[in-house]
């Protein structure tokens, strides 16, 4: 059944990612984006690292996705409708693509067969053919982590400084993107949130003589 | 021997969506008849005994109806958006404990789950409001959306102060986390910050301008007809009921029972879970019979300046007092 899942999965992923590629319209291209990251979710979810799963998720398609969207919206991008001008970049195109490939068989050495399941250590001791005898490995029943738990094991010990650099550049970009956006112009008048909470029923109104 | 399994699955999912749907049918009535009760009136009375088969009556209705797809809208995107909301709103409930060992799927990263489909829930507002190719659904959509963003960076730091308390993401566990005591009375700030944040999340008075039916049109789901409404309305109030359910896992201790005696042992947890995600509807309709509308910036200001900062301070205190005191499991 997991053959069946790992190939529906890549299947969808390469398709939806050939149309976020090809499509005319930039909104279908964004939501085939969207796709992508969900058929990734699962293929995460078959490698076993749920956590991973859930963090592309949250992050890819619930904030990156969504900020595409809104600029896609905002923007007035003109939807192509001429097919025949991608074929002017038909050379350097496949020039790349096959430098790519190249880089992934220098990654991936071997053949492409799949990795056989672990044989059950039953099967191999057939000679005693006693089915109560079992393989329990008595480490996983005993010391059962969750994929949290590892993560926070490495991150937070051996990789602090990577995780506290990397806290600091989102600070930076967050505070770059504030700096480049916000302009506060002296002579428009703002709300007072404090003074309209405080205003009282018999200070509200003030007869003058 | 598949047959079986996918069998099995099935009729499990069904278990869970039938009673979800006849849920979100009465919740509507609930509203109705609870909101009338608080300004003096009474509700539908006149179709069922009480108005009880008002909820199909409106079912018919919507069902009936004539769907219009307007000429100038992408039609895909268009069909395809209260798909995408009803359909999220239903995902979610696979993982929700509703008694003990009473699971769907009993996900090791539950919450964070709950969580990531939440934030999905944004794709069909926007792809709604947007594919409908006119003015007001578009800014309806915008606003819905950037106040749902908002209030998500709230809930998920709430999250982390549960998770920090609790010591596991599986739902499950963090209703067993609360056997002593649930976790509304350490952290009851919270508690209430999460309701607030919970009924933002779900475009819920006080926090409805961007679908109320007096500003911009009712929003994002001004062009959608009569099927399309009843999914965007069924979405909504499945989010709502989605959101109560979560509620009382994280902070009122899920199925357990008021304390661990006997005549309130003897009550099985699935009533205690229904009992309390019933009285936080009903707290829910209640904030919307009582309090008038946040205007937007308002809205927006109350998310980033109040709660976030807030909800990060807590972060901060439970993590420190867990520190200190070596609380951390």
């Amino acid at each position: 059944m997991g053959f069946y899942c790992f190939n529906i999965l890549t299947g969808l992923c390469l398709i939806s990612a050939f149309l976020v590629v090809t499509s005319k319209n930039p909104i279908h291209s964004v939501f085939f984006l969207v796709f992508l990251f969900f058929n990734t979710a699962g293929l995460l979810i078959l490698l076993g690292v749920e956590f991973l799963a859930m963090l592309f998720l949250i992050v890819y398609v619930g904030a990156v996705a969504v900020l595409f969207l809104f600029v896609m919206m905002m923007l007035n991008i003109k939807i192509s409708e001429s097919s025949n001008s991608i074929y002017r970049y038909l050379p350097i195109g496949l020039f790349l693509s096959i430098l790519f490939l190249f880089e992934i068989f220098i990654i991936v050495e071997g053949d492409l067969n799949s990795i056989e399941m672990p044989v059950f250590v039953e099967a191999r001791y057939l000679l005693l053919e006693n089915q109560f005898v079992h393989n329990v490995c008595w480490f996983d029943n005993v010391i059962a982590s969750t994929n949290v738990d590892v993560i926070g094991s490495v991150l937070f010990t051996f990789n602090v400084y990577f995780f506290i650099i990397t806290s600091f550049i989102l600070l930076v970009a967050m505070i770059g993107a504030i700096t480049l956006t916000l302009h506060r112009r002296s002579d428009i008048r703002r709300q007072e949130i404090f003074k309209q909470l405080q205003r009282d029923f018999e200070r509200a109104t003030v007869l003058k003589r | 021997m598949y047959f079986l399994i996918v069998l099995n699955l099935i009729l499990k999912s069904l278990a869970i969506i039938v009673p979800l749907l006849v849920a979100v049918a009465y919740l509507t009535l609930l509203e109705r008849k609870v909101m009338a009760s608080m300004q003096q009136r009474r509700g539908p009375n006149v179709v069922g005994l009480f108005g009880l088969l008002q909820p199909l009556a409106d079912g018919l209705k919507l069902l009936i109806k004539e769907t219009i797809l307007p000429s100038s809208a992408n039609t895909i995107i268009f069909i395809l958006a209260p798909i995408i909301t009803f359909l999220l709103a239903l995902v979610t409930w696979s993982v929700i404990p509703f008694g003990a060992d009473m699971v769907l799927i009993d996900l090791n990263v539950g919450i964070l789950f709950v969580f990531a489909i939440s934030s999905l829930g944004v794709y069909g507002i926007i792809a709604a409001g947007w594919s409908s190719n006119s003015k007001y659904s578009f800014l309806g959509a915008l606003r819905s959306a950037a106040q749902m963003v908002s209030y998500e960076v709230s809930i998920g730091l709430i999250i982390m102060c549960v998770l920090l308390c609790a010591g596991s993401l599986n739902l499950s566990e963090i209703v067993y986390a609360q056997k002593e005591v649930w976790y509304c009375i350490p952290l009851f700030p919270l508690f209430i910050m999460f309701f607030i944040s919970g009924l933002a999340e779900t475009n819920r008075a006080p926090f409805d301008l961007p679908e109320a039916e007096a500003e911009l049109v009712s929003g994002y789901n001004t062009e959608y007809a009569a099927m399309g409404f009843a999914l965007f309305f069924l979405g909504e109030y499945a989010n709502m009921i989605l959101m109560c359910s979560v509620l009382s896992i994280l902070f009122l201790g899920g199925w357990l029972p008021l304390i661990n005696i006997s005549p309130f042992n003897l009550i099985p947890g699935v009533f205690w879970f229904g009992f309390k995600v019933t009285i936080l509807l009903f707290v829910f309709v209640w904030v919307r019979a009582a309090f008038p509308r946040y205007r937007y910036d308002q809205l927006m200001r109350l998310g980033w300046k109040v709660f976030l900062p807030f909800s990060l301070a807590w972060v901060l205190f439970v993590s420190g007092i867990f520190i200190g005191l070596d609380w951390l499991v």
